[in-house]
């Protein structure tokens, strides 16, 4: 196991290291210039020439690069050549976001989704199972914007319960924060929780159709303990993978929910800097989502050992 | 949110503007300009301080002259200390210093000009000319030098409490203000990029102010409750599109002008119809550069008789004048870049349709702002969107910067047009201290310019925005351009709610 860890962490440098040159070359490529962005109408080429010079956009892209690996070996990502801030202190901040509410999306999304399967699978064809299953289809079919717009006009515009935009602000309460959550981790969660909810119902069936769910029937024990204690267990394998890649999903495809909601993440934050060709951003981002990605795959790998003793590495 | 309105809040210059748009004081209880208009001296309140407690002093003005105008700090606005004296030495690395800025004592500055300019008293209300303590500009936090960036330190009425980038930023009151402590507590900018998800949050109570979607202003005049809460305010700002002049087919021959093909263009546009049906009235259709809420600078001759109107038969006969009757000889597609925002695709599409009119093809190209701002440094384009919100109210930030041949290019003059008349007219108004005689000066300028057409004339902005009732003391100016209010001291502001609110 060890071994294997060390092998798959390993890996991660080849997949950084691809990501980043793609990264390096396409921002590179595209039309605009940073500093012109940065000046705007008031760009002096005297003052550009200098900035270059400062930021070392005047040097040969090759040893760009390098620069840039070599600074992120020492985990440093440069400063944003808008904002003048450290990458590593505005990206962090908006990664810290992004995690929070994608975690609050995914905890939302396992706990209905998974119960909403379940109870689907116990009672197959019946009014439950359907009603679940069209709230499912309804959930991966709704583009995540409308939802949290219709959830914002309702329980903002209308009824005044929640708050529509934003993160709450430092030093607010408990209560306070968790208002602001609702609604962005919700319209996040419906996509996953529609899918969790379609798969546990599946393999829910699958499995409570095995003979030792009905020895363990014969054997008198209740339908709580053969769902929770015998199906649950030999069904959660295909459901973690789904929530692997789910949770991976969420972090990089949360960006529509953080516009719609004024949400502060990172998804946001490189999509601006795409726009103002701040180049130190748009590749800390992306370095970021690819880290994560591979973390987040290696976790769903480790957990399927753990659920599944048969699983062996090597 | 804008920067400008923020800095505004922590920062105190000599002078700012009030909402009738007049020269008041700020730091500088009094000030004189000799008749030359070559030397200004300010004298400054004696009970100013920094919010670090630090008494501000002449000194510290030197001080910040000195860092706006030092090549060292890269700063694209130190053009506006061109015309004081010392200023080239400076920036050449001939001398360390501004000579043209000194103390004369404790709370007395000197500003001397090498040739007078009409507008710098009023540059000085900008908060580029903030004056900030030169230790906290120098301090070195957590290793990095450019303490101001991270903490600005102030003397303004609020000072900086917290800062989540790309969240809000939050002011506390400053209360060691020297008029006074400020009535709220705290301010918030919330940093909602999209204009919509603004107007949802101020519905919903989160926001005590907002500005207004694209759309949504006939509707917001129909709702009672709403319409009552609508601020309006014409704005110094324009909106045009440049012909660019350095290129065929708008480009002057050896042996003749385009100018007539540039005037066809500019009778070929319905701009009424445009702005009423399209821009929810928010913008005024509007043939000039000097724009109407400029009002001491503004020609009401363009109102009474604007230089074009929209004009089919007239457009066509230009057309045939300038050797392209039917659009002949016109290239297939000219491109017709603007830079994505807002209402900008509806524009576009109805200008290439009154062009389609006279059988003169556009094809409207949306671009993010890096790979416009590239087209336009390299004048790879034939018509290109263009505008101007002015940050202090003078008429050479329109004819000057826009137009005159010393900004060809991506500084201002996007049209590439040159016109030694115009220019010589316009130097002359910058450097006139007759009101009337410069006044008239920048009407000559504007004519030539309205006449060589290098522009298709657009529309005048106006400000729109909504404010809870409970919200007592702003008062919107022509400079305010959106729901931060950039040219409001928000320490005169106070919420006064009832059991309603």
């Amino acid at each position: 196991m060890a071994y294997y860890l060390l092998k798959r962490i390993l890996s991660v440098i080849p997949v950084l290291l691809g990501i980043t040159i793609i990264t390096f070359t396409a921002i590179h490529l595209a039309p605009g210039d940073p500093i012109r962005v940065r000046m705007g109408q008031r760009y002096d080429p005297i003052i550009a020439d200098q900035l270059r010079s400062e930021l070392g956009l005047d040097k040969p892209l090759v040893v760009q690069y390098f620069i840039f690996l070599k600074d992120l070996a020492r985990g440093d990502l440069g400063f944003s050549y808008i904002k003048g801030q450290p990458v590593t202190q505005l990206l962090g901040d908006k990664f810290g976001n992004t995690l929070y509410l994608s975690f609050s999306a995914m905890v939302i999304a396992i706990v209905i989704g998974m119960l909403a399967g379940i109870l689907a699978a116990i009672r197959p064809q019946s009014f439950v199972d359907y009603l679940v299953m069209i709230i499912a289809v309804a959930g991966v079919s709704i583009p995540v914007f409308w939802l949290g717009l219709m959830l914002q006009l309702v329980f903002g515009s209308y009824l005044h319960w929640l708050p529509v935009s934003g993160m709450s602000e430092y030093g607010a309460t408990i209560w306070e924060n968790f208002k602001h959550l609702i609604l962005p981790a919700v319209t996040l969660a419906s996509v996953p929780m529609a899918i969790i909810a379609r798969i546990t119902r599946s393999s829910m069936l699958e499995v409570m159709g095995q003979d030792y769910i009905r020895t363990a029937r014969a054997k008198g024990l209740g339908t709580r303990a053969i769902i929770f204690r015998h199906a649950l267990k030999n069904a959660l394998i295909p459901i973690i993978t789904v929530i692997g890649n789910m949770f991976a999903l969420l972090l990089t495809g949360a960006v529509l929910t953080e516009t719609v909601f004024s949400w502060p993440g990172l998804g946001r934050a490189m999509v601006d800097a795409i726009g103002q060709r701040d180049f130190p951003i748009i590749l800390g981002s992306v370095t970021l989502f690819a880290v994560t990605f591979v973390a987040v795959n290696l976790l769903v790998d480790i957990v399927y050992a753990w659920v599944d003793p048969r699983i062996r590495y090597t | 949110m804008s920067g400008r309105a923020v800095a505004r809040q922590i920062y105190s210059t000599l002078v700012r503007f009030d909402h009738n748009l007049k020269l008041t004081s700020d730091l500088a209880e009094t000030w004189e300009v000799s008749p030359d208009g070559l030397r200004l001296v300010f004298h400054l309140k004696e009970n100013a301080k920094f919010h670090n407690g630090r008494e501000v002093t002449a000194e510290d003005f030197v001080y910040s002259f000195n860092r706006l105008a030092d090549p060292k700090t890269k700063s694209e606005r130190s053009i506006l200390l061109r015309d004081v004296l010392g200023y080239q030495e400076f920036r050449e690395g001939k001398t360390n210093r501004l000579s043209g800025v000194s103390a004369a004592d404790k709370y007395t500055l000197k500003v001397e000009l090498s040739k007078p300019y009409d507008a710098f008293l009023q540059t000085l209300a900008t908060v580029s000319f903030a004056v900030v303590p030169a230790e906290a500009d120098k301090a070195v936090t957590g290793g990095q030098s450019g303490g101001l960036s991270r903490n600005p330190i102030g003397s303004g009425p609020f000072k900086l409490a917290d800062w989540q980038p790309g969240s809000y930023i939050r002011l506390e009151a400053n209360e060691d203000f020297y008029a006074g402590a400020p009535y709220l507590e705290t301010v918030v900018f919330k940093v909602i990029p999209d204009c919509e998800a603004q107007f949802r949050a101020y519905q919903n109570g989160e926001l005590d102010a907002s500005n207004i979607p694209d759309g949504k202003l006939k509707e917001i005049i129909r709702n009672e409750e709403l319409k009552g809460q609508l601020h309006h305010n014409d704005l110094i700002a324009i909106q045009f599109y440049v012909f660019n002049t350095q290129r065929e087919p708008w480009k002057d021959q050896l042996f003749g002008s385009k100018k007539a093909l540039r005037q066809a263009l500019n009778y070929a546009i319905n701009r009424e119809y445009i702005a009423d049906e399209l821009l929810d009235g928010r913008y005024k259709p509007f043939v000039g550069i000097i724009p109407p809420a400029l009002a001491d600078w503004y020609n009401p001759a363009n109102s009474d008789e604007p230089r074009y109107r929209y004009d089919v038969d007239e457009a066509r006969r230009l057309l045939e004048v300038s050797g392209h009757p039917q659009g002949l000889f016109l290239p297939q597609k000219m491109q017709l870049l603007y830079n994505e925002g807002s209402m900008q695709p509806e524009v576009a599409g109805q200008v290439k349709g009154f062009f389609g009119d006279v059988s003169v093809n556009v094809e409207p190209e949306p671009l993010g702002t890096a790979k416009f701002l590239e087209k336009v440094h390299k004048g790879d384009y034939f018509i290109a969107h263009g505008n101007c919100v002015a940050e202090y109210p003078a008429p050479d930030m329109f004819l000057w910067r826009l137009l005159s041949s010393e900004n060809t290019g991506i500084q201002g003059n996007w049209a590439q047009w040159h016109n030694d008349e115009f220019d010589a007219l316009v130097e002359q108004a910058r450097a006139e201290l007759d009101t009337g005689k410069r006044r008239l000066l920048y009407w000559q300028a504007e004519q030539i310019a309205l006449e060589e057409a290098p522009w298709l004339f657009l529309f005048a902005e106006t400000v729109n925005v909504l404010i809870k009732p409970y919200v007592k003391g702003i008062q919107i100016s022509s400079l305010d351009a959106d729901a931060s209010f950039p040219n409001n001291d928000l320490s005169h502001v106070s919420i006064v709610k009832t059991d309603k609110d």
